[in-house]
């Protein structure tokens, strides 16, 4: 008896002064980049780590993730020059791009290249928050968040692999390390939000449009942050977040107004707000396109027989794909998926094709030549075992787009059905 | 959102302890597959989704690279042989240069991975209950997003390849072997976890009607095509049709 007490004395006292070390752990000091005169990139460690950014950015491009779209570069370009900080020296450069993304997400690699994902920038509705989503990575960039955070985990994971050996790999070491890992991130992310305000704030840019983008992102965030691994999920606790920045702005700058921009910023979204949809459909976020779309329809943005479109295709999805939309149902609500769930939405089948069809239809009396609605009625029918209707759809839909993109899949069904005729 | 990165890394690592060195059966296989490979003749791979990393003591694991490439070519190569041996034609295609020469072409490819992905879950994931209780059977489809492929490529089936692997660097292994000893030590029995590993999935879609015609998955205790082998060896005997339909 005595012996085991003595055991589990010598075990809470090594884990305790493990947790201790493994936290203490002290990072390297990194000046930030506006104490260079040419770049950056002083150490082995640093082109190692430059070298796996650029190579992850080639990876980016050969996968065609890049939106290449003129008009919005040159405005991001434009937001860009508007904030850059006068301490920045003018041979250090910064590269912004628009990336064809859904996640509510915006990231900075340590080789100055910083990335905004369409399913932030179609969240979003002015320029002055799209400076702040800007000013913020460029804030990683300057202060070297990326290059400080590998350093940082490099030496507490080895702090950790050789307590892990001292608990004779039991693994609880790694957690005082991952602790601490998030205790960087938090004071980066902290950091990131104090100098981007200043940054806009110099710009001219209406500072009160920051609360906005916590009310606007966060909120969905929030909601889905597992679902899209969305880098403002590690962000320090949102409502701790929205209050010091506000608190901030309120203080410092004395809620400052200034420049807001939303009709440039509304036409620069346009084609993005599309492409972020398409992709919500293609990664069984049928809900989020759902509300996205009626966000746009209620603000009278976008083509509106394309939105109804979309949302009849985001109805029809849900049906054709019930354990999908049950997984989405399970994050958006943070609930188990479960059988139960998934049954759900097998029973919710027959309404969610109901629903589909009252868009697309919805959308044909809007402009009965346009031809996806007509594809979408095809393909409901067919799901629906209504054969004629759904050869009559589909064809209809060939003869009016006889180019489609899609032709071989919608001919394809044909073909089945054909089979299943005969 | 590094340490979400360490995740996939720590859960191969497990699969492949739990694993051994048999193989988990995951093979899946479309209910219509007969009648759709009545409508199949040629085939092409995709760009083979791949990463090899070395575990590092640092926790600063690296890609390597030239088992990327080796098992990139040994990949093709079983898959050539076994499937080709079915009597499907192989197409040759550089994605890579497609992709370079028209990044809508890119982008196409990677959205045809996306909703593999999805396929993945409605297989393996949420909906494997009903696919099991169908013996195996489903219907999932990936949609249109292939038929560009289908355009530029001429092949009817697109064949997907996920293959996951890793090395354990001497630090990483010299600590698993202390770890051991002290275990060892302490309860008189000894565990030493895998020092190298790996994972494939396989599958065969259509490129005209985005039909999963078949799916499998293997793991290993070593970085060969040997998975993907073990794989092909269930894949059944089609009746592939030597004239493909025009679309």
């Amino acid at each position: 008896m005595c012996t085991h007490l003595i055991r589990y004395k010598y075990l809470v006292s090594t884990i305790l002064i493990i947790f201790f070390t493994v936290s203490c752990t002290s990072s390297v000091n990194i000046k930030p980049l506006t104490a260079y005169q040419n770049g950056f990139g002083e150490t082995d460690i640093e082109h190692r780590i430059i070298a796996k950014a650029d190579n992850l950015h080639q990876q980016l491009k050969n996968k065609g993730m890049i939106y290449r779209d003129l008009d919005a570069n040159a405005y991001v370009d434009k937001v860009w020059k508007t904030i850059r900080p006068e301490a920045l020296n003018s041979n250090i450069d910064v590269q912004f791009f628009i990336l064809k993304d859904s996640s509510i997400n915006a990231f900075a690699l340590p080789n100055n290249q910083i990335y905004l994902n369409i399913g932030l920038l179609a969240r979003i509705t002015s320029e002055a928050q799209l400076a702040y989503v800007m000013a913020h990575e460029l804030a990683h960039v300057i202060q070297r968040h990326g290059y400080k955070g590998t350093l940082e985990r490099k030496s507490k994971i080895i702090s950790a692999h050789i307590s892990d050996l001292v608990l004779m790999g039991t693994g609880i070491a790694y957690l005082p390390a991952m602790v601490s890992l998030a205790a960087f991130t938090r004071e980066a992310e902290t950091e990131a939000d104090t100098y981007a305000l200043g940054y806009i704030h110099k710009a001219g840019y209406n500072l009160n449009q920051v609360s906005m983008v916590f009310n606007q992102v966060l909120i969905d965030v929030r909601a889905n942050q597992s679902m899209l691994g969305s880098i403002y999920n590690r962000h320090p606790n949102n409502k701790e977040r929205v209050a010091n920045t506000l608190s901030l702005i309120g203080n410092k700058y004395n809620f400052a107004k200034g420049k807001t921009n939303e009709k440039g910023y509304r036409d620069f979204r346009r084609g993005i707000v599309e492409l972020n949809i398409q992709s919500q459909l293609r990664n069984g976020h049928y809900q989020l396109a759902v509300e996205g779309i009626k966000r746009e329809l209620a603000s009278l943005n976008g083509d509106i027989n394309t939105l109804l479109y979309f949302e009849g295709e985001a109805y029809r999805l849900m049906a054709d794909k019930p354990s999908i939309a049950a997984r989405e149902e399970a994050l958006l609500k943070g609930v188990d998926l479960d059988d139960a769930l998934i049954q759900e939405f097998h029973d919710r089948s027959a309404d969610n094709y109901d629903k589909a069809n009252e868009m697309y239809q919805l959308a044909l009396s809007m402009k009965n030549t346009s031809p996806a609605p007509y594809k979408g009625l095809g393909l409901v029918a067919y799901a629906e075992r209504d054969y004629v209707q759904a050869v009559l759809n589909l064809e209809r839909y060939l003869a009016i787009n006889s180019e489609a993109m899609d032709k071989r899949y919608i001919k394809g069904i044909i073909r089945k059905i054909r089979n299943e005729e005969k | 959102m590094r340490l979400i990165k360490l995740v996939p890394l720590i859960l191969l690592v497990g699969l492949v302890f739990i694993a051994g060195c048999a193989g988990v059966t995951a093979m899946r296989q479309h209910q219509d597959f007969d009648q759709l490979a009545k409508h199949s003749a040629t085939a092409v791979i995709m760009p083979v989704q791949i990463k090899v990393e070395l575990l590092t003591f640092t926790g600063e694991n690296e890609k390597l690279a030239e088992d990327e490439a080796r098992l990139n070519l040994a990949l093709r190569q079983a898959i050539r042989t076994k499937l080709g041996g079915t009597g499907l034609d192989f197409v040759t295609f550089d994605f890579g240069l497609e992709a370079q020469r028209d990044e809508d072409f890119a982008f196409s490819v990677t959205q045809a991975h996306e909703a593999f992905n999805i396929a993945r879950r409605e297989l393996y994931g949420e909906g494997a209950k009903e696919i099991l209780e169908n013996g195996g059977t489903f219907n999932t489809s990936l949609g249109p997003v292939l038929n560009l492929v289908a355009d530029r490529t001429g092949a009817d089936i697109a064949v997907f390849v996920r293959y996951a692997g890793f090395k354990k660097s001497a630090g990483m292994i010299s600590k698993d072997i202390a770890a051991a000893v002290l275990i060892g030590a302490l309860t008189g029995q000894a565990y030493m976890p895998a020092e190298v590993g790996s994972k494939v999935e396989l599958a065969l879609v259509s490129t005209n009607t985005g039909d999963v015609l078949w799916t499998n998955g293997m793991q290993a205790n070593e970085l060969s095509a040997k998975a993907a082998i073990q794989a092909l060896s269930q894949f059944p005997d089609p009746q592939w049709k030597r004239e493909a339909p025009v679309y």
